[in-house]
Protein backbone atom coordinates (compact mmCIF):
# COMPACT_ATOMS: atom_id res chain seq x y z
CA UNK A 1 0.00 0.00 0.00
CA UNK A 2 2.91 2.02 1.38
CA UNK A 3 4.37 1.62 -2.09
CA UNK A 4 1.87 3.07 -4.49
CA UNK A 5 1.62 5.99 -2.43
CA UNK A 6 5.33 6.55 -2.91
CA UNK A 7 5.01 6.07 -6.53
CA UNK A 8 2.28 8.47 -6.76
CA UNK A 9 3.94 11.19 -5.00
CA UNK A 10 6.85 10.36 -7.14
CA UNK A 11 4.87 10.83 -10.19
CA UNK A 12 3.64 14.03 -8.72
CA UNK A 13 7.07 15.78 -7.92
CA UNK A 14 8.43 14.57 -11.58
CA UNK A 15 4.83 16.17 -13.17
CA UNK A 16 5.84 19.48 -11.18
CA UNK A 17 9.59 19.44 -12.53
CA UNK A 18 8.26 18.50 -15.52
CA UNK A 19 5.84 21.38 -15.91
CA UNK A 20 8.73 24.25 -14.38
CA UNK A 21 11.04 23.17 -17.19
CA UNK A 22 8.94 22.78 -19.99
CA UNK A 23 6.65 25.84 -19.36
CA UNK A 24 9.24 28.17 -17.81
CA UNK A 25 7.86 31.39 -16.24
CA UNK A 26 8.19 34.95 -17.33
CA UNK A 27 11.04 35.61 -14.92
CA UNK A 28 12.43 33.09 -15.98
CA UNK A 29 12.35 33.51 -19.53
CA UNK A 30 13.83 36.77 -18.75
CA UNK A 31 16.82 35.11 -16.90
CA UNK A 32 17.87 33.15 -19.60
CA UNK A 33 17.65 36.14 -22.39
CA UNK A 34 20.09 37.44 -19.72
CA UNK A 35 22.50 34.75 -19.41
CA UNK A 36 22.30 34.56 -23.70
CA UNK A 37 23.25 38.48 -22.99
CA UNK A 38 26.00 37.46 -21.21
CA UNK A 39 27.22 34.36 -23.35
CA UNK A 40 27.27 36.24 -26.95
CA UNK A 41 28.96 39.36 -25.66
CA UNK A 42 31.71 37.45 -24.16
CA UNK A 43 34.81 36.74 -26.25
CA UNK A 44 37.58 33.63 -25.13
CA UNK A 45 40.50 34.32 -27.35
CA UNK A 46 41.05 34.42 -30.86
CA UNK A 47 37.84 33.55 -32.84
CA UNK A 48 36.88 32.89 -36.47
CA UNK A 49 35.03 35.42 -38.64
CA UNK A 50 32.52 33.20 -38.58
CA UNK A 51 31.89 32.59 -35.28
CA UNK A 52 32.24 36.13 -34.74
CA UNK A 53 29.12 37.01 -36.95
CA UNK A 54 27.06 34.16 -35.51
CA UNK A 55 27.70 35.34 -31.52
CA UNK A 56 27.28 39.06 -33.14
CA UNK A 57 24.01 37.90 -34.97
CA UNK A 58 22.29 35.92 -32.02
CA UNK A 59 23.47 38.76 -30.10
CA UNK A 60 21.50 41.34 -32.14
CA UNK A 61 18.26 39.03 -32.29
CA UNK A 62 18.29 39.45 -28.28
CA UNK A 63 17.48 43.31 -28.96
CA UNK A 64 14.13 44.86 -29.90
CA UNK A 65 14.45 46.68 -33.50
CA UNK A 66 15.26 50.24 -31.30
CA UNK A 67 16.90 50.38 -28.23
CA UNK A 68 17.45 53.20 -25.75
CA UNK A 69 20.90 53.48 -24.17
CA UNK A 70 21.21 55.71 -21.47
CA UNK A 71 25.27 55.92 -19.75
CA UNK A 72 26.30 59.07 -18.07
CA UNK A 73 29.94 59.65 -18.89
CA UNK A 74 30.15 57.69 -21.90
CA UNK A 75 29.32 58.67 -25.69
CA UNK A 76 26.45 55.87 -26.30
CA UNK A 77 24.18 57.51 -25.14
CA UNK A 78 20.66 58.21 -27.58
CA UNK A 79 18.27 55.58 -29.40
CA UNK A 80 20.52 52.48 -31.64
CA UNK A 81 19.27 50.40 -34.30
CA UNK A 82 19.73 47.28 -33.83
CA UNK A 83 22.54 47.15 -36.46
CA UNK A 84 23.86 50.16 -34.17
CA UNK A 85 23.77 47.82 -31.33
CA UNK A 86 25.75 44.69 -33.25
CA UNK A 87 28.50 47.04 -34.76
CA UNK A 88 28.88 48.54 -31.01
CA UNK A 89 29.29 45.29 -29.75
CA UNK A 90 31.79 44.40 -32.56
CA UNK A 91 33.03 47.59 -31.64
CA UNK A 92 34.03 46.81 -27.89
CA UNK A 93 35.40 43.02 -29.39
CA UNK A 94 37.99 44.40 -31.41
CA UNK A 95 39.03 46.30 -28.50
CA UNK A 96 39.45 43.66 -26.57
CA UNK A 97 41.97 40.25 -26.92
CA UNK A 98 39.21 38.06 -24.49
CA UNK A 99 36.54 39.35 -22.79
CA UNK A 100 33.97 37.85 -19.95
CA UNK A 101 30.45 39.95 -19.30
CA UNK A 102 28.53 38.08 -16.21
CA UNK A 103 25.72 39.75 -14.21
CA UNK A 104 24.97 39.56 -10.56
CA UNK A 105 22.21 39.96 -8.08
CA UNK A 106 19.43 40.03 -11.18
CA UNK A 107 16.10 40.73 -9.71
CA UNK A 108 12.73 40.82 -12.65
CA UNK A 109 9.75 43.04 -12.04
CA UNK A 110 7.40 42.80 -14.76
CA UNK A 111 4.44 45.55 -14.15
CA UNK A 112 2.95 45.16 -17.19
CA UNK A 113 2.44 41.92 -19.34
CA UNK A 114 4.61 42.48 -21.91
CA UNK A 115 7.22 45.10 -20.13
CA UNK A 116 9.84 43.83 -17.85
CA UNK A 117 12.43 45.75 -15.54
CA UNK A 118 15.73 44.20 -14.78
CA UNK A 119 17.84 45.35 -12.17
CA UNK A 120 21.49 44.03 -11.93
CA UNK A 121 25.55 44.35 -11.67
CA UNK A 122 27.01 44.27 -14.83
CA UNK A 123 30.69 43.14 -15.05
CA UNK A 124 33.18 42.98 -17.27
CA UNK A 125 36.51 41.32 -17.02
CA UNK A 126 39.14 41.12 -19.61
CA UNK A 127 42.38 41.89 -21.36
CA UNK A 128 42.06 44.59 -23.86
CA UNK A 129 44.20 44.69 -27.29
CA UNK A 130 46.53 46.26 -25.80
CA UNK A 131 47.32 43.90 -22.94
CA UNK A 132 45.47 45.91 -20.05
CA UNK A 133 43.67 44.56 -17.52
CA UNK A 134 40.11 45.48 -17.32
CA UNK A 135 37.74 44.59 -14.62
CA UNK A 136 34.44 47.19 -14.82
CA UNK A 137 31.22 46.90 -12.16
CA UNK A 138 27.84 49.17 -13.48
CA UNK A 139 24.90 49.06 -11.41
CA UNK A 140 23.04 48.24 -14.39
CA UNK A 141 18.88 48.98 -14.97
CA UNK A 142 17.77 46.73 -18.48
CA UNK A 143 13.91 46.96 -19.84
CA UNK A 144 12.72 44.68 -22.07
CA UNK A 145 9.33 43.88 -24.16
CA UNK A 146 7.72 40.83 -25.17
CA UNK A 147 7.15 41.16 -29.23
CA UNK A 148 3.96 39.03 -30.61
CA UNK A 149 5.88 35.58 -30.62
CA UNK A 150 6.02 35.94 -26.57
CA UNK A 151 10.09 36.80 -27.39
CA UNK A 152 11.33 39.06 -24.49
CA UNK A 153 13.70 41.37 -26.06
CA UNK A 154 16.11 44.54 -25.14
CA UNK A 155 14.35 47.92 -25.45
CA UNK A 156 16.44 49.74 -22.71
CA UNK A 157 19.85 49.69 -21.27
CA UNK A 158 20.70 52.12 -18.91
CA UNK A 159 24.01 52.30 -16.24
CA UNK A 160 23.17 53.89 -12.85
CA UNK A 161 25.70 56.13 -11.74
CA UNK A 162 26.85 55.42 -8.13
CA UNK A 163 29.81 57.60 -8.18
CA UNK A 164 29.80 61.08 -9.52
CA UNK A 165 32.91 62.57 -9.18
CA UNK B 1 38.31 3.48 22.44
CA UNK B 2 36.03 6.68 23.90
CA UNK B 3 37.93 8.95 21.44
CA UNK B 4 37.19 6.42 18.71
CA UNK B 5 33.48 5.99 19.50
CA UNK B 6 33.03 10.04 19.46
CA UNK B 7 35.09 10.09 16.09
CA UNK B 8 32.96 7.44 14.56
CA UNK B 9 29.62 9.72 16.28
CA UNK B 10 31.23 12.71 14.63
CA UNK B 11 31.01 11.35 11.24
CA UNK B 12 28.38 8.36 10.90
CA UNK B 13 26.06 10.13 13.46
CA UNK B 14 23.11 8.91 14.36
CA UNK B 15 19.60 9.93 12.84
CA UNK B 16 17.65 10.86 15.65
CA UNK B 17 14.84 14.11 15.37
CA UNK B 18 16.99 16.31 17.88
CA UNK B 19 20.08 15.79 16.19
CA UNK B 20 18.17 16.51 12.88
CA UNK B 21 16.84 19.69 14.26
CA UNK B 22 20.14 20.88 15.31
CA UNK B 23 21.67 20.33 12.17
CA UNK B 24 18.63 22.09 10.72
CA UNK B 25 18.78 25.52 13.09
CA UNK B 26 22.43 25.11 12.21
CA UNK B 27 22.20 25.74 8.63
CA UNK B 28 19.57 28.54 9.05
CA UNK B 29 21.44 30.51 11.14
CA UNK B 30 24.57 30.07 8.98
CA UNK B 31 22.12 31.16 5.89
CA UNK B 32 21.07 33.90 7.49
CA UNK B 33 24.75 35.48 9.44
CA UNK B 34 26.38 34.73 6.20
CA UNK B 35 23.86 35.76 3.36
CA UNK B 36 22.51 38.98 5.21
CA UNK B 37 24.98 39.85 8.38
CA UNK B 38 28.10 39.36 7.76
CA UNK B 39 28.61 38.34 3.96
CA UNK B 40 31.66 37.08 2.40
CA UNK B 41 33.96 38.57 0.12
CA UNK B 42 36.78 38.89 -2.40
CA UNK B 43 38.75 42.09 -2.70
CA UNK B 44 38.81 42.25 -6.43
CA UNK B 45 41.34 45.39 -8.01
CA UNK B 46 44.11 47.51 -7.08
CA UNK B 47 41.44 50.62 -5.34
CA UNK B 48 42.28 49.85 -1.81
CA UNK B 49 45.90 49.28 -2.22
CA UNK B 50 47.92 48.88 0.55
CA UNK B 51 45.32 48.79 3.09
CA UNK B 52 43.13 45.94 0.79
CA UNK B 53 44.79 43.78 -1.80
CA UNK B 54 43.60 42.49 -4.72
CA UNK B 55 42.53 38.55 -3.99
CA UNK B 56 42.54 39.49 0.08
CA UNK B 57 39.49 37.76 1.63
CA UNK B 58 37.31 40.19 3.62
CA UNK B 59 33.32 40.01 5.14
CA UNK B 60 30.96 42.88 4.47
CA UNK B 61 29.65 43.43 8.23
CA UNK B 62 26.24 45.05 7.76
CA UNK B 63 26.37 46.27 11.49
CA UNK B 64 29.24 47.64 11.33
CA UNK B 65 27.56 51.33 11.37
CA UNK B 66 24.30 50.33 12.77
CA UNK B 67 25.25 52.24 16.15
CA UNK B 68 27.63 54.94 15.49
CA UNK B 69 27.00 56.11 12.27
CA UNK B 70 29.47 56.82 9.60
CA UNK B 71 32.88 58.79 10.82
CA UNK B 72 35.53 60.15 8.45
CA UNK B 73 38.03 57.59 7.41
CA UNK B 74 35.54 54.59 7.45
CA UNK B 75 35.63 52.16 5.24
CA UNK B 76 32.59 51.27 3.71
CA UNK B 77 31.44 48.90 0.97
CA UNK B 78 29.33 50.38 -1.42
CA UNK B 79 26.41 48.57 -2.96
CA UNK B 80 25.86 48.37 -6.54
CA UNK B 81 22.25 45.89 -7.69
CA UNK B 82 22.84 43.75 -4.84
CA UNK B 83 25.64 42.60 -2.18
CA UNK B 84 26.83 40.44 -4.81
CA UNK B 85 29.33 42.84 -6.39
CA UNK B 86 29.82 45.77 -4.08
CA UNK B 87 32.68 48.47 -4.33
CA UNK B 88 34.85 48.97 -1.39
CA UNK B 89 36.09 52.87 -0.32
CA UNK B 90 37.44 55.06 2.31
CA UNK B 91 34.50 58.25 3.16
CA UNK B 92 36.47 61.33 3.39
CA UNK B 93 33.64 63.78 3.43
CA UNK B 94 29.83 64.19 4.24
CA UNK B 95 27.51 66.63 2.78
CA UNK B 96 27.17 70.01 3.08
CA UNK B 97 31.74 69.39 2.93
CA UNK B 98 33.27 70.64 0.00
CA UNK B 99 35.94 68.33 -1.07
CA UNK B 100 39.04 68.65 -3.44
CA UNK B 101 42.41 66.92 -4.14
CA UNK B 102 45.61 69.37 -4.32
CA UNK B 103 48.77 68.02 -6.19
CA UNK B 104 47.61 64.58 -3.96
CA UNK B 105 46.37 66.46 -0.84
CA UNK B 106 42.94 65.59 0.33
CA UNK B 107 41.18 69.07 1.28
CA UNK B 108 38.19 68.76 2.69
CA UNK B 109 36.53 72.72 3.32
CA UNK B 110 39.66 73.92 3.21
CA UNK B 111 41.49 71.58 5.82
CA UNK B 112 43.89 69.24 4.67
CA UNK B 113 43.22 65.78 5.69
CA UNK B 114 46.07 63.61 7.33
CA UNK B 115 45.46 60.01 5.11
CA UNK B 116 48.20 58.12 7.14
CA UNK B 117 46.90 54.72 5.36
CA UNK B 118 48.42 56.36 1.90
CA UNK B 119 51.27 54.45 0.46
CA UNK B 120 51.94 57.58 -2.05
CA UNK B 121 50.15 60.46 -2.23
CA UNK B 122 49.93 61.17 -5.48
CA UNK B 123 49.59 64.21 -7.75
CA UNK B 124 45.55 64.00 -8.29
CA UNK B 125 44.14 67.58 -8.79
CA UNK B 126 39.92 67.80 -8.69
CA UNK B 127 38.76 71.05 -8.36
CA UNK B 128 36.39 71.64 -5.19
CA UNK B 129 32.58 70.42 -5.13
CA UNK B 130 30.29 70.27 -2.63
CA UNK B 131 28.61 66.93 -1.22
CA UNK B 132 25.23 66.78 -1.73
CA UNK B 133 22.24 66.34 0.80
CA UNK B 134 21.89 62.45 1.59
CA UNK B 135 26.00 61.75 0.24
CA UNK B 136 29.04 60.73 1.34
CA UNK B 137 31.99 61.74 -1.24
CA UNK B 138 33.85 58.26 -1.39
CA UNK B 139 37.98 57.59 -2.20
CA UNK B 140 39.85 54.47 -2.72
CA UNK B 141 42.92 54.02 -1.37
CA UNK B 142 45.62 53.97 -4.23
CA UNK B 143 46.11 57.62 -5.15
CA UNK B 144 48.83 55.62 -7.96
CA UNK B 145 46.19 54.82 -10.31
CA UNK B 146 45.56 57.90 -12.79
CA UNK B 147 42.57 60.24 -11.34
CA UNK B 148 40.80 59.64 -14.76
CA UNK B 149 40.87 55.61 -13.82
CA UNK B 150 40.04 55.99 -10.39
CA UNK B 151 36.60 55.19 -9.22
CA UNK B 152 35.21 57.86 -6.82
CA UNK B 153 33.03 60.71 -5.73
CA UNK B 154 29.92 61.11 -4.41
CA UNK B 155 27.04 58.63 -3.39
CA UNK B 156 23.64 57.86 -1.65
CA UNK B 157 24.66 57.40 1.97
CA UNK B 158 21.66 54.95 1.83
CA UNK B 159 24.30 52.85 -0.52
CA UNK B 160 26.46 51.75 2.30
CA UNK B 161 26.11 48.34 2.94
CA UNK B 162 28.55 47.78 5.94
CA UNK B 163 31.84 47.82 6.31
CA UNK B 164 34.89 45.21 6.22
CA UNK B 165 35.10 42.79 9.57
CA UNK B 166 38.72 43.85 9.64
Amino acid sequence: MKGKYLIVALIVVLGLLASVYLYPSEEKKIKKQISLLSKYASREGRESAFALGRRLDNLGKLFAPRVDLKAPGYELSGTHTRREIINLAARARVAFSSMTLKFYDVSVAIPGEREAKVSATGRLTGISAEGKSVDEVQDLELTLQKDGEGRWLFTGVEVIEVLRK
Amino acid sequence: MAVKDLVRRFFFPILTPAYLLRVSILAISACIFFGFICIPLAVRGKSMEPTYSDGSLNFCFRLKYSFRGLERLDVVFIRLAGPGVMLLKRVVAFEGEEVEFRKGRLVVDGREISEPYLRDQGDWDLPPRRVEKGNIYVVGDNRMVPIAEHHFGQTPVGRVAGGPLW
